[in-house]
């Protein structure tokens, strides 16, 4: 299993829609899953401790996961996000264009949506690794 | 008085003769220039990471490690603007000209304003 820790946040009213994420990303040695019903209930839980990735269903009781996203990252830039969303590409890169959002997920999410999910994951956190020193080139202002 | 390092996402190789970069995230270089009592005192290229869809807080990440105290863009979306916030950095706007140079010296002149939230890119705005 891979030694990753992820603390991750479910943002729906019924979460067992997630199963199939929810058990490959279990596999992950060092994972601790939370959820929210609302998302008022998700934005509270964001503003109380570090999330590094939230999954949000397409439409909530109180709003809906594009407008919980919109909200998140006024809260916990940092925090990634996914979405479920019947949106074509277009449209979801519209309605989301600015929030950062890792990747749309179909409404019916399957284990393969949590590799890709995983795999981009993986890529940024080595995107974020402090580089090795690098040269700068200086130049006469 | 204290220097401010300055960051100017750019095409190409950058510098103070260069072109800006539209997007901040998929610009090749980040110009930045060091600025104290008013005079630029040293400029240097900072070379920007690979983009990724998502990877927003790559570049917040970059220009936090590298000293950067402010960046001046021509348009970013909401979350790296909250990241960048978050770590620091101000963030200033300057829509309008491709040319490096003219912008530095409106900022050294004092005269860019720190982005508000209805000038992000996207989101519904």
């Amino acid at each position: 299993m891979e030694r990753i820790f992820l603390k991750v946040l479910l943002v729906a009213k019924d979460i067992t829609q997630f199963s199939a994420l929810e058990v490959r990303l279990k596999c992950l040695q060092e994972m601790d899953l939370v959820s929210a019903a609302t998302g008022d209930a998700g934005l509270s839980q964001l503003k109380s401790q570090k999330i590094d990735l939230v999954i949000v269903n397409e439409q909530l009781a109180d709003m809906s996961g594009i407008a919980f996203v919109k909200q998140l990252v006024r809260i916990n830039p940092l925090a990634n996000t996914a979405i479920v969303s019947a949106l074509t590409d277009e449209e979801f890169h519209e309605a989301t264009e600015g929030l950062g959002v890792l990747m749309q997920l179909p409404p019916q999410t399957q284990e393969k949506d949590a590799e890709a999910l995983l795999s981009i994951l993986e890529k940024i956190g080595v995107l974020l690794q402090p580089m090795a020193p690098q040269p700068q080139k200086a130049t006469k202002p | 008085m204290t220097m401010v390092r300055v960051a100017i996402p750019s095409e190409g190789n950058g510098g103070l003769d260069g072109k800006r970069a539209g997007h901040f995230g998929h610009c090749d270089v980040f110009t930045c220039f060091d600025v104290e009592d008013g005079q630029i005192k040293g400029v240097t290229i900072l070379a920007n990471k690979e983009h990724v869809q998502g990877g927003c807080m790559v570049p917040v990440n970059l220009l936090a490690e590298a000293g950067v105290n402010a960046l001046v863009v021509g348009g970013i979306g909401m979350r790296p603007l909250m990241g960048f916030k978050q770590v620091g950095i101000e963030v200033y706007h300057d829509g309008e000209r491709m040319d490096i140079r003219p912008v530095v010296e409106d900022f050294v002149a004092g005269n860019l304003q720190i982005i508000t939230d209805n000038q992000v890119c996207g989101g519904g705005h």
